[in-house]
């Protein structure tokens, strides 16, 4: 028994590796199709998007890194495709540097529709300050045109029409923050009175918990989840919803594996009392 | 005229620091497009931050590469790509069509830069549970509470949980939204006090740390 307890106890790490390597890439090879309730906070920023008065100003904060690209990806194909649908302006820009490259995948991606560029949307690039771009991002609030002199192309945003009632933070009606850089906490400050919508993983999400509850964030998409849910409320399933399988099978190998540590560990501890 | 440089370092900071706090209370157009001005001086500040970020990573890795230091290879790839990129994006810039800047930019980011990040986020996926597998262990009563916080949160994202147990969703919820927000308020608090009582110490020119450490 006290040999079975030690060997839970110690599983080898490569074997861990094996088992995680085969749950992830099953599902990814042959979805299951479980079902996703939709959270409340994914439900609120599908409702808040959609009931934008046309004509809105979308400030869209793509922070993601290179790296986030693989699973970054579904959440800005899914909320750009969304927002781009809706009648609203959208405002493309980066704090991080990997952004604008982002940016530009993202919209040969999805294709732009109906939609002008310079009058519907714009990408002003990458602002400098990262990875502490928190001076920069008040600086942009305050004073958009003198930052941010021309487009990610070069022109000058003065001459483009959607930039020419668009100065300051006061002219946005709404900032949707792709997180990578914690820039949602900075845009809770610095561009106090400005709602913000967070694609978040789930661990920014608990710093930002506070502000939600307050009302500064009004609606978070929490990590995959929160994207496969989006996806399902928009009716464009893609790759969030085939991954979601990924990350749940995922969590039950996890929480197996606590567990049977966890009862291991008490065992031992119980028989070693006695 | 012997002049004490830091001593008007301090007075640079102490001066645009209380410029930029004054036009938060007062709204004086001097005042404001003074405040603004700083502000975008700051953007450009933290450009030029690339630039000594450039000079020091030079000057660590050139002079283990010089000295044949353990792991000098590593540093030799990190400064030819770090050329590379270089080269390739002032290329892409300056639109120099004789030469493709912008597909040999993409190729990099798209098939070098993206996938390794991208594999460098994804060994998390197999650390995180090794290392969770063997560190949360049930000790004490806070870590018996930890492990359960913790299990929940992860029922509450993954929604096979739900089909299994539908409270999960809403019992995760009630954790980020009550328990968790609560105390996520309290830390801001704290934080933002210690702001203030930092803040005022530059103010007033008695926290020097932005001088640089004391010889």
């Amino acid at each position: 028994m006290s040999n079975i307890l030690d060997k839970l106890l110690n599983i080898d790490r490569h074997i861990i590796y094996l088992m995680i390597a085969i749950v992830v890439t099953a599902p990814i090879l042959s979805p299951l199709g479980l079902p996703l309730p939709v959270s409340k906070s994914t439900t609120e920023v599908y409702e808040y998007l959609k009931n934008l008065p046309p004509g809105s100003v979308v400030l869209f904060h793509n922070g993601g890194s290179e790296g986030q690209w693989a699973y970054g990806a579904p959440d800005l194909v899914v909320i750009g495709r969304h927002i781009l649908e809706l009648p609203v302006k959208v405002i493309f820009v980066s704090f991080h540097y990997a952004g604008p490259t982002n940016t530009e995948k993202l919209l040969q991606l999805i294709g732009i529709g109906a939609k002008e560029y310079g009058v519907d949307y714009v990408n002003l690039g990458f602002i400098p300050g990262y990875p502490q771009p928190e001076p920069s991002l008040a600086a942009f609030g305050r004073d958009i045109h003198s930052i941010c002199p021309v487009d990610y192309y070069g022109n000058p945003i003065n001459d483009l029409p959607l930039m020419k009632n668009v100065k300051t933070s006061a002219d946005i009606d709404v900032i949707i923050d792709l997180g990578g850089i914690a820039t949602g906490e900075m845009f809770v400050k610095q561009w106090a009175g400005v709602p913000v919508i967070g694609i978040w993983a789930p661990s920014y999400t608990a710093t930002m918990a506070a502000y939600y509850e307050e009302g500064s964030v009004v609606g978070i998409l929490v990590g995959i989840r929160g994207t496969a849910e989006y996806e399902f409320l928009t009716k464009h399933p893609g790759q969030a919803i085939v991954m979601q399988d990924a990350i749940s099978i995922y969590h039950v190998l996890f929480v197996a594996l606590l567990m049977v540590g966890n009862v291991a560990f008490l065992l031992k501890k119980f028989r070693r009392s006695q | 005229m012997n002049l004490d440089l830091k001593k008007i370092a301090v007075g640079v900071v102490v001066l645009t620091g209380l410029i930029v706090l004054a036009d938060y209370f007062f709204k004086i157009s001097l005042l404001q497009s003074t405040s603004i001005e700083l502000q975008r001086w700051s953007a450009i500040v933290s450009a030029f931050m690339v630039g000594t970020a450039l000079i020091n990573m030079l000057k660590g890795h050139g002079g283990k590469i010089f000295k044949r230091s353990e792991g000098w290879q590593f540093s030799a790839v990190l400064v030819i790509m770090l050329f590379t990129m270089l080269i390739v994006g002032l290329l892409d810039w300056f639109k120099v069509q004789a030469l493709p800047g912008s597909f040999i930019f993409g190729f990099l980011f798209d098939s070098i830069l993206t996938p390794s990040g991208t594999a460098m986020t994804s060994l998390l996926a197999f650390f995180i549970v090794t290392a969770a597998y063997r560190s949360m262990r049930i000790r004490n009563i806070d870590s018996m509470v930890f492990l359960a916080v913790a299990v929940l949160l992860m029922m509450m994202n993954a929604p096979i949980f739900q089909v299994i147990w539908p409270s999960t969703l809403s019992i995760g919820e009630w954790i980020i939204e009550v328990p968790q927000a609560t105390g996520m308020r309290g830390i801001l608090i704290g934080v933002a006090i210690g702001t203030i009582a930092t803040g005022v110490r530059i103010l007033i020119g008695l926290e020097k740390f932005y001088l640089g450490r004391k010889e």
